[in-house]
């Protein structure tokens, strides 16, 4: 009940930056805030020359997909207040799909630990520290109200960033996924991927996670040897292909809508995607890629390009394997890895992930950094507009990147950091918390040997 | 002795030119013009014509070489390149008798023939030109030459009169200045060198101006036909000088107002150029022609144009063959009366008049904003052109046009969008603006962000968006027979441009690339290792244990010592 009016409120608050045209225009020129890709000035662009019958991407300013072209072509004939309605709803319903997702995976968890203890697996000094039936109820919660109170998510909505959207379709997708819904993941994972081109990372843990009732390993086995145990048989690389495959599908209906859309050409391509993953646009963002690129030697721009687009995909296989057991951490970090390391950050990419971080809030007492990432990251996003400033006074961009530095450093400390806590939590889990050696003393565990 | 040798070669001279005059259309014509603008200046129009067989050029001795070659090369049909320093304030003192942009302007018509590859001949032009007039016309890429639509038209004589606009190039370079090696090739390509009119261009007083200008235009004229239907059109190439000297009194009060040829030009004119049929100096009469004196005294008074010039001949008052009795140069004096007093603007304002400038706060945006003002009695229909750079991104969903009464509007628009570092933003309008109003066009641009490369040299000082061309159709009436076109400009803009710091390209590469390596090894580390119990660190600090590493190792190799030298060791 708290949590509907809560999410009234925050729906209010959200119209109300939005159609206060002084503070909506003001935020609309935030460089932490906007990107080339999702700025709706760049939309109202893509549609006037769309209306003047000039392909809209000819020109270097538009580089949103044509099916929102079209949808937002639709909507501007009807009252002024439908736009920004549209915004706050998609908003206000990420939220709620967050909290579902969350709930869903408090579940699970539980529900495994249960059974884990019925079955002996876990340590008797580590009753403490297991999930219980009050995370379950209350930590979706917090999930939400993250979400909705987060000023910088308000500020996003207030610029009527084209982000809504994609946080929308990929928290559809997550939460499709914990319900074990197939057609529906797929096609929001395909969608999702089709906006922006990152959340094609997320595919694998996807269908890890739809497959893993047949690969899960059954519950008698013990925690410490499941890895050492896969299921692998035809059907399953068969329902694996299929899901590559409608996946594909839908992908592929997407970008052939558009492509006759646009009148039976593919340039749109090389505006959207080519946009997102050639990263020509050098406007500066919280990003690392800008200045990277701004200072970059011509001889070694490609080589750059790739390493740092391939750089998300190389986590994904690696942390499916590691926490095998546990997709949605792995959906998790890499939904935290794609904030950080896109072509086109802003401070709104970050919300998605941080509002799912109370989720694992019960592994939070083995966090290691927590002062150094809140220190980084308060000091990088409140300082960020003064150094934009100064940077406009000394004709020196070092400033403003100094703090984009440090938003990545903290960003990059809280996403290892978390995982560093999950992994010591299922130690602890298995061997209890106080651990000692063979000759009685208390033992420091540490990453070690290598597994 | 002498003297015969110089009546010989004199002979032969004229000789020659009777068999160039009488052959072909090969003529050689120089002109200038001077007339008093409002605001205490003096404008002064050089213009060189020379007229050459069409198609196949015979003879290059009145023709210049270079140009020639040029046209067979690259297939021109008509050209006009020129370099300007300054702005001509057209507000102030009427439109321009060549109107031309501040910086460097080349505007091209290629021949109408599909086998061309038009975007390889522009760039080959380009390079070719700006070795002949030493200047960086080499810089004119894709990324800042534009086809308009419906501005350029052809200035001559053409087969058809709606031409193919993929066969019309323009570009402009505001940022090119104007120096003196410039006029040295543009003289050179003049008949006379050193003898005629030519003399007087000298680039140093020339070139400490407000407004200069050179400029060379090619194009076809039909000079014996009057029927629309041109046989036998002929090649016309005009070289001009536009200068605006600033004559106003250097104190106040100092009403007597002089200047002549030595003070304005530093030189005078001490020969002729027995290649010119014609080489006359005009001064422009027809307003207060008695408040001034002019000497040497003018022998007639014709009318052009609807104004009266006083006519100076050369050749009257200096003698072709040096040493004769005429006098040895021709200056013109000035001396004003009491009565003088300088041409005021607001007697008759131009038709037409326009002015931009940038708006908007910051750097992260901007706009640009024009102001067209129809000073006649009559509604006029006209066309404004602007290019763009790429690295000012136009939001042309932003462009308005603001007037005070509602019916004025824009009949016609043509827009392309710019590419990043491969094309400008081309924006050509045609408006209609009723008598004695004034409209303002405004529209909001961003500023991109440029490779570190990419900046030009002195990168703080910004980059230039080049003057808007406005063109007027017919002031008059639209169905009369002979309409003439009004070109002028207005101001070209200045952009800061967000600079990166140039001096860190390595320690961007090792800062960016450390956020990276710092999320791969907290990632890797976590994933490829498992957690096992270790022994707590020790208590004792590591100076101390070192310490007594240090102490064991001395003590036991003093005991080493000892035994050796046959000390005994005391057995406890």
């Amino acid at each position: 009940m708290l949590l509907l009016i809560i999410g009234a409120l925050a729906a209010l608050i959200r119209l109300c930056v939005i159609a206060h045209e002084p503070l909506s225009s003001w935020l609309s020129g935030r460089i932490e805030l906007t990107s080339p890709i999702t700025s709706w000035n760049s939309l109202l662009e893509g549609l006037e020359l769309y209306r003047r019958g000039i392909d809209p991407y000819s020109g270097d300013v538009f580089h949103g997909q044509p099916l929102l072209l079209y949808l937002f072509y639709n909507l501007e004939d009807y009252h002024y207040l439908v736009i920004p309605a549209l915004f706050t709803i998609a908003d206000v319903l990420t939220a709620f799909v967050l909290r579902s997702f969350s709930s869903n995976i408090l579940r699970y968890i539980y529900k495994r630990q249960s059974t884990d203890f019925s079955n002996g697996f876990v340590h008797k000094d580590s009753k403490d520290i297991m999930i219980t039936v009050n995370h379950v109820n209350k930590l979706p919660d917090y999930v939400s109200i993250v979400y909705l109170l987060n000023p910088i998510a308000i500020a996003t909505c207030g610029t009527k960033s084209l982000l809504i959207f994609d946080n929308l379709f990929v928290s559809c997708a997550l939460l499709s996924v914990s319900r074990g819904n197939r057609i529906v993941s797929v096609f929001f994972l395909a969608l999702s991927t089709y906006m922006s081109f990152y959340p094609i990372f997320l595919v694998i843990p996807c269908i890890w996670l739809l497959l893993s009732d047949s690969i899960s390993p059954p519950p008698k086995i013990n925690i410490e040897k499941r890895s050492s145990t896969f299921y692998f048989n035809f059907t399953i690389a068969f329902q694996f292909a299929s899901y590559i495959i409608a996946y594909c599908f839908w992908l592929a209906g997407f970008v052939g809508l558009s492509y006759l859309m646009m009148g039976a050409k593919y340039d749109f391509l090389r505006a959207t995607w080519g946009g997102i993953l050639l990263a020509p646009d050098l406007t500066p963002n919280m990003g690392l890629f800008w200045y990277m690129f701004i200072e970059m030697f011509e001889h070694f721009r490609s080589f750059f390009i790739c390493v740092f687009q391939l750089h998300i995909g190389i986590y994904v296989l690696p942390l499916c394997i590691r926490l095998h057991d546990n997709q949605y951490a792995t959906l998790w970090l890499l939904c935290g890895l794609i904030a950080v390391f896109k072509a086109y950050t802003n401070l709104g990419d970050a919300s998605l992930y941080l509002s799912l971080l109370p989720t694992w809030a019960y592994c939070f007492g083995y966090l290691r950094q927590v002062f150094a990432i809140i220190l980084c990251a308060l000091v990088s996003t409140a300082m960020a507009p003064f150094m934009f400033r100064v940077w406009l006074v000394t004709f020196n961009p070092n400033f403003f990147y100094a703090m984009t530095l440090l938003y990545g450093t903290a960003q990059t400390f809280l996403i290892g950091d978390v995982f560093f806590a999950m992994l010591r939590y299922r130690y602890a889990l298995v061997h209890g918390t106080k651990v000692k050696l063979v000759d009685g003393q208390p033992a420091v565990i540490m990453l070690n040997k290598l597994g | 002795m002498l003297f015969v040798i110089e009546i010989i070669t004199s002979l032969l001279f004229i000789s020659t030119l009777a068999q160039g005059s009488s052959q072909t259309d090969d003529l050689f014509t120089e002109e200038l013009k001077l007339k008093p603008l409002p605001g205490g200046f003096l404008e002064a129009h050089f213009q060189f014509k020379t007229r050459s067989s069409f198609p196949n050029i015979a003879h290059y001795d009145l023709f210049p070489l270079a140009i020639g070659d040029i046209i067979t090369q690259f297939h021109i049909d008509e050209f006009q390149l020129s370099l300007t320093q300054g702005y001509w304030r057209h507000a102030l003192w009427g439109y321009s008798p060549q109107p031309t942009p501040p910086g460097a302007e080349l505007w091209i018509w290629f021949s109408e023939n599909p086998n061309l590859d038009i975007d390889k001949l522009w760039s080959g032009l380009t390079n070719t030109l700006s070795g002949i007039f030493c200047a960086s016309l080499n810089s004119i890429k894709s990324s800042n030459s534009a086809s308009p639509q419906i501005i350029f038209s052809p200035r001559g004589v053409s087969e058809n009169v709606d031409r193919n606009r993929t066969f019309l190039r323009y570009a402009t370079l505001p940022r090119e200045i104007v120096c003196t090696e410039n006029l040295t090739p543009w003289k050179k390509l003049l008949p006379c060198h050193s003898r005629g009119l030519v003399q007087l261009l000298d680039g140093i007083p020339l070139y400490s101006q407000p407004h200069h200008s050179l400029s060379v235009t090619l194009r076809r004229v039909c000079p014996h036909s009057s029927s629309p239907r041109c046989t036998d059109p002929v090649l016309e190439l005009t070289q001009s000088i536009l200068a605006v000297f600033d004559v106003s009194p250097n104190s106040i009060g100092e009403v007597p107002l002089k200047w002549s040829f030595s003070t304005l030009f530093k030189r005078s004119i001490t020969r002729v150029c027995s290649l010119a049929t014609e080489s006359t100096v005009k001064f422009d009469v027809t307003e207060d022609s008695d408040s001034y004196k002019l000497s040497p005294k003018s022998r007639e008074i014709i009318s052009e144009n609807g104004r009266n010039y006083a006519n100076y001949k050369i050749s009257e008052f200096i003698s072709p063959i040096p040493g004769k009795s005429k006098s040895k140069s021709f200056t013109l004096n000035f001396n004003s009366l009491s009565a003088f007093k300088f041409p005021t603007s607001h007697a008759t304002p131009p038709a037409v008049t326009s002015h931009r400038y940038l708006t908007g706060v910051g750097e992260e945006g901007g706009g640009v904003t024009t102001l067209i003002t129809n000073n006649l009695h009559d509604d006029v229909d006209l066309v404004y052109m602007e290019v763009l750079p790429w690295a000012t991104r136009v939001y042309l969903h932003t462009y308005r046009l603001q007037s005070s009464t509602n019916k004025a509007g824009i009949r016609w628009q043509y827009y392309r969008p710019g590419r990043d570092r491969l094309l400008p933003y081309h924006i050509e309008t045609v408006l209609h603006i009723p008598a004695r109003s004034e409209i303002s066009l405004s529209y909001q641009f961003q500023r991109a962000h440029l490779k570190w490369t990419e900046h030009v040299p002195d990168p703080h000082h910004g980059i230039y968006i080049g003057s808007g061309v406005i063109s007027i159709m017919s002031p008059t009436n639209h169905t009369a027979p002979n309409y003439y076109v009004i070109k002028f400009y207005n101001e070209a803009l200045l952009v800061t441009l967000m600079t990166p710091d140039f001096s860190m390209p390595y320690n961007v590469i090792c800062l960016s690339c450390t956020i990276v390596a710092m999320a791969f090894s907290a990632l890797h580390n976590a994933i490829t290792r498992i957690f096992s119990p270790t022994p707590p660190p020790s208590s004792t600090p590591k100076w101390k244990i070192w310490m007594t590493k240090v102490i064991d190792i001395v003590t036991k190799t003093i005991e080493k010592i000892k035994l050796k030298l046959g000390f005994k060791i005391k057995q406890s």
